[in-house]
Protein backbone atom coordinates (compact mmCIF):
# COMPACT_ATOMS: atom_id res chain seq x y z
CA UNK A 1 0.00 0.00 0.00
CA UNK A 2 1.39 3.69 -0.48
CA UNK A 3 1.84 6.19 2.14
CA UNK A 4 -0.84 8.14 0.64
CA UNK A 5 -3.52 5.65 0.87
CA UNK A 6 -2.29 4.43 4.24
CA UNK A 7 -2.94 8.30 5.22
CA UNK A 8 -5.99 7.86 3.86
CA UNK A 9 -7.28 5.38 5.46
CA UNK A 10 -5.21 6.76 9.11
CA UNK A 11 -7.29 9.88 8.54
CA UNK A 12 -10.35 8.46 8.83
CA UNK A 13 -9.92 5.86 11.53
CA UNK A 14 -8.76 9.08 13.12
CA UNK A 15 -12.06 10.29 12.36
CA UNK A 16 -13.68 7.16 13.85
CA UNK A 17 -11.48 7.17 16.80
CA UNK A 18 -12.80 10.94 17.67
CA UNK A 19 -16.19 10.13 17.05
CA UNK A 20 -16.37 6.70 19.22
CA UNK A 21 -14.61 8.99 22.48
CA UNK A 22 -17.91 11.68 21.88
CA UNK A 23 -20.13 9.35 21.56
CA UNK A 24 -19.20 7.28 24.65
CA UNK A 25 -18.87 10.71 26.93
CA UNK A 26 -22.32 11.74 25.06
CA UNK A 27 -24.09 8.03 26.63
CA UNK A 28 -23.52 9.11 30.04
CA UNK A 29 -25.64 12.71 28.97
CA UNK A 30 -29.24 13.15 28.28
CA UNK A 31 -30.67 16.79 27.75
CA UNK A 32 -33.84 15.57 25.60
CA UNK A 33 -31.88 14.30 23.26
CA UNK A 34 -30.39 17.80 22.01
CA UNK A 35 -26.97 16.92 22.54
CA UNK A 36 -27.04 14.30 20.08
CA UNK A 37 -28.01 17.32 17.57
CA UNK A 38 -25.69 19.08 18.58
CA UNK A 39 -22.71 16.71 18.00
CA UNK A 40 -24.24 16.01 14.24
CA UNK A 41 -23.94 19.64 13.41
CA UNK A 42 -20.51 20.23 14.78
CA UNK A 43 -19.56 16.85 13.10
CA UNK A 44 -20.82 18.06 9.74
CA UNK A 45 -19.67 21.67 10.09
CA UNK A 46 -15.87 19.79 10.32
CA UNK A 47 -16.38 18.14 7.28
CA UNK A 48 -18.38 20.64 5.14
CA UNK A 49 -15.46 23.05 5.85
CA UNK A 50 -12.86 24.35 3.17
CA UNK A 51 -10.13 24.89 5.06
CA UNK A 52 -7.93 23.08 5.74
CA UNK A 53 -8.12 21.61 1.92
CA UNK A 54 -9.03 19.10 0.47
CA UNK A 55 -12.88 20.15 0.19
CA UNK A 56 -15.09 17.23 0.76
CA UNK A 57 -16.61 16.16 -2.32
CA UNK A 58 -17.96 12.36 -1.88
CA UNK A 59 -20.82 11.83 0.99
CA UNK A 60 -21.31 15.61 1.13
CA UNK A 61 -24.75 14.88 0.80
CA UNK A 62 -24.50 12.50 4.10
CA UNK A 63 -22.96 15.77 5.93
CA UNK A 64 -25.24 18.40 4.28
CA UNK A 65 -28.46 15.81 5.61
CA UNK A 66 -26.44 15.44 9.01
CA UNK A 67 -26.92 18.58 9.53
CA UNK A 68 -30.41 19.02 8.59
CA UNK A 69 -31.41 16.18 10.79
CA UNK A 70 -29.89 17.67 13.62
CA UNK A 71 -31.13 21.42 13.36
CA UNK A 72 -34.38 19.57 12.72
CA UNK A 73 -34.45 18.68 16.28
CA UNK A 74 -32.82 21.47 17.36
CA UNK A 75 -35.54 23.57 16.55
CA UNK A 76 -38.61 21.54 16.49
CA UNK A 77 -38.04 19.90 20.05
CA UNK A 78 -38.34 23.04 21.82
CA UNK A 79 -40.99 24.37 19.56
CA UNK A 80 -43.07 21.33 20.64
CA UNK A 81 -42.39 21.59 24.29
CA UNK A 82 -42.81 25.44 24.08
CA UNK A 83 -46.32 25.22 22.22
CA UNK A 84 -47.29 22.29 25.27
CA UNK A 85 -45.93 23.64 28.24
CA UNK A 86 -49.02 22.85 30.35
CA UNK A 87 -49.03 19.37 28.96
CA UNK A 88 -45.58 19.23 29.89
CA UNK A 89 -45.44 20.22 33.24
CA UNK A 90 -48.56 17.83 33.92
CA UNK A 91 -46.63 14.58 32.38
CA UNK A 92 -43.18 15.94 34.48
CA UNK A 93 -45.52 15.49 37.60
CA UNK A 94 -47.04 12.24 37.12
CA UNK A 95 -43.41 10.99 36.26
CA UNK A 96 -41.97 12.38 39.62
CA UNK A 97 -44.99 10.96 41.54
CA UNK A 98 -44.68 7.77 40.75
CA UNK A 99 -41.23 7.73 40.96
CA UNK A 100 -42.07 8.92 44.34
CA UNK A 101 -44.32 5.94 44.78
CA UNK A 102 -47.11 8.21 45.54
CA UNK B 1 61.04 -22.05 17.02
CA UNK B 2 57.85 -24.26 17.78
CA UNK B 3 54.91 -22.74 16.05
CA UNK B 4 52.86 -22.89 18.92
CA UNK B 5 55.32 -20.80 21.12
CA UNK B 6 55.85 -18.23 18.88
CA UNK B 7 51.86 -17.84 18.30
CA UNK B 8 51.67 -17.51 21.95
CA UNK B 9 54.55 -15.19 22.29
CA UNK B 10 52.79 -12.62 19.52
CA UNK B 11 49.59 -12.69 21.76
CA UNK B 12 51.87 -12.40 24.96
CA UNK B 13 53.47 -9.38 23.34
CA UNK B 14 50.19 -7.43 21.82
CA UNK B 15 48.97 -7.95 25.54
CA UNK B 16 51.88 -5.90 26.73
CA UNK B 17 51.56 -3.57 23.96
CA UNK B 18 48.33 -2.89 25.48
CA UNK B 19 49.18 -1.82 28.59
CA UNK B 20 47.50 -5.72 30.04
CA UNK B 21 49.07 -8.41 32.17
CA UNK B 22 50.92 -10.71 29.47
CA UNK B 23 50.61 -14.47 29.98
CA UNK B 24 54.05 -14.71 29.49
CA UNK B 25 57.25 -13.29 31.35
CA UNK B 26 58.43 -9.86 29.59
CA UNK B 27 62.06 -10.98 30.02
CA UNK B 28 61.01 -14.29 27.61
CA UNK B 29 58.91 -12.27 25.56
CA UNK B 30 61.88 -9.63 24.72
CA UNK B 31 63.98 -13.04 24.73
CA UNK B 32 62.29 -14.65 21.35
CA UNK B 33 60.95 -12.10 19.59
CA UNK B 34 65.00 -10.78 19.31
CA UNK B 35 65.29 -14.35 18.25
CA UNK B 36 62.66 -14.74 16.05
CA UNK B 37 62.38 -12.75 12.76
CA UNK B 38 58.68 -13.85 11.87
CA UNK B 39 57.69 -12.83 15.29
CA UNK B 40 59.24 -9.75 14.83
CA UNK B 41 57.44 -9.02 11.77
CA UNK B 42 54.09 -10.05 12.58
CA UNK B 43 54.30 -7.53 15.84
CA UNK B 44 55.82 -5.00 13.24
CA UNK B 45 52.98 -5.41 11.16
CA UNK B 46 50.40 -5.52 13.88
CA UNK B 47 52.15 -2.04 15.52
CA UNK B 48 51.75 -0.43 12.39
CA UNK B 49 47.91 -0.99 12.15
CA UNK B 50 47.71 0.05 15.75
CA UNK B 51 49.57 3.30 14.60
CA UNK B 52 47.08 3.46 11.97
CA UNK B 53 44.30 2.76 13.87
CA UNK B 54 44.72 5.13 16.67
CA UNK B 55 44.79 7.97 14.53
CA UNK B 56 41.44 7.09 13.28
CA UNK B 57 37.76 8.08 15.58
CA UNK B 58 34.85 7.01 15.46
CA UNK B 59 32.29 9.27 13.72
CA UNK B 60 30.66 11.42 16.49
CA UNK B 61 26.67 12.60 16.63
CA UNK B 62 26.36 15.58 18.58
CA UNK B 63 22.51 15.69 18.28
CA UNK B 64 20.56 15.21 21.33
CA UNK B 65 17.20 13.35 19.87
CA UNK B 66 15.94 12.31 23.74
CA UNK B 67 13.87 15.43 24.00
CA UNK B 68 12.24 14.53 21.04
CA UNK B 69 12.03 10.65 22.05
CA UNK B 70 10.78 11.10 25.48
CA UNK B 71 7.43 13.31 24.92
CA UNK B 72 6.80 10.64 22.48
CA UNK B 73 6.90 7.56 25.00
CA UNK B 74 5.66 9.41 27.93
CA UNK B 75 2.39 10.51 25.66
CA UNK B 76 0.33 7.37 25.61
CA UNK B 77 0.44 6.54 29.23
CA UNK B 78 -0.64 9.79 30.36
CA UNK B 79 -3.35 9.74 28.00
CA UNK B 80 -4.61 6.10 28.77
CA UNK B 81 -4.54 7.16 32.80
CA UNK B 82 -6.08 10.06 31.94
CA UNK B 83 -8.94 8.66 29.91
CA UNK B 84 -9.00 5.95 32.67
CA UNK B 85 -9.84 8.84 35.09
CA UNK B 86 -12.59 9.99 32.41
CA UNK B 87 -14.26 6.66 32.71
CA UNK B 88 -14.04 6.44 36.49
CA UNK B 89 -15.33 9.89 36.50
CA UNK B 90 -18.52 9.26 34.61
CA UNK B 91 -19.34 6.28 36.31
CA UNK B 92 -19.22 7.67 39.31
CA UNK B 93 -21.77 10.44 37.54
CA UNK B 94 -24.10 7.52 36.59
CA UNK B 95 -24.48 5.98 39.17
CA UNK B 96 -25.01 8.78 41.70
CA UNK B 97 -27.71 9.83 39.22
CA UNK B 98 -29.45 6.44 39.69
CA UNK B 99 -29.04 6.91 43.40
CA UNK B 100 -32.67 6.47 44.77
CA UNK B 101 -34.19 9.25 46.82
CA UNK B 102 -32.29 11.94 45.07
CA UNK B 103 -33.72 14.57 42.98
CA UNK B 104 -31.23 16.44 40.58
CA UNK B 105 -31.99 18.85 38.29
CA UNK B 106 -32.00 18.96 34.59
CA UNK B 107 -28.56 20.83 35.56
CA UNK B 108 -26.72 17.91 36.31
CA UNK B 109 -27.02 16.42 32.89
CA UNK B 110 -24.58 19.28 32.24
CA UNK B 111 -22.10 17.39 34.51
CA UNK B 112 -20.45 14.68 31.95
CA UNK B 113 -19.90 17.36 29.55
CA UNK B 114 -17.98 19.63 32.22
CA UNK B 115 -15.56 16.37 33.17
CA UNK B 116 -15.30 15.95 29.32
CA UNK B 117 -14.42 19.51 29.04
CA UNK B 118 -11.82 19.26 31.92
CA UNK B 119 -10.29 16.46 30.30
CA UNK B 120 -9.56 17.91 26.94
CA UNK B 121 -8.55 21.13 28.58
CA UNK B 122 -5.81 18.83 30.66
CA UNK B 123 -4.61 16.87 27.93
CA UNK B 124 -4.46 20.24 25.59
CA UNK B 125 -6.47 18.54 22.88
CA UNK B 126 -9.07 19.93 20.62
CA UNK B 127 -11.48 16.83 19.57
CA UNK B 128 -13.11 19.18 17.56
CA UNK B 129 -9.91 20.02 15.53
CA UNK B 130 -9.21 18.85 12.06
CA UNK B 131 -5.11 17.73 12.24
CA UNK B 132 -3.20 18.67 9.61
CA UNK B 133 0.22 16.57 11.02
CA UNK B 134 -1.15 13.41 10.45
CA UNK B 135 1.99 10.60 10.81
CA UNK B 136 1.71 6.95 10.13
CA UNK B 137 2.39 4.77 12.73
CA UNK B 138 6.70 4.39 12.84
CA UNK B 139 7.05 7.59 11.16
Amino acid sequence: MTTNTEQLILGQKYAYATAALIAGIACFTNILGLEKAVLAIIFARLALKSSPAPVLHDRRGWAITGMALGSLVLVLLPTILMLNLDRVRTVIDALMKLANGK
Amino acid sequence: MNESTCESVRMAAMALADGEKPALDPDFIAAHVAGCEACRLELELLRGFDVQIAGKSRRQYPVDVWPAIEPRLAAPSRQRRVFLVLGVLLLAYKVAEFAPNREFGMAVQLVPIAIALAVFRYLKENPFRITTELKLEGD
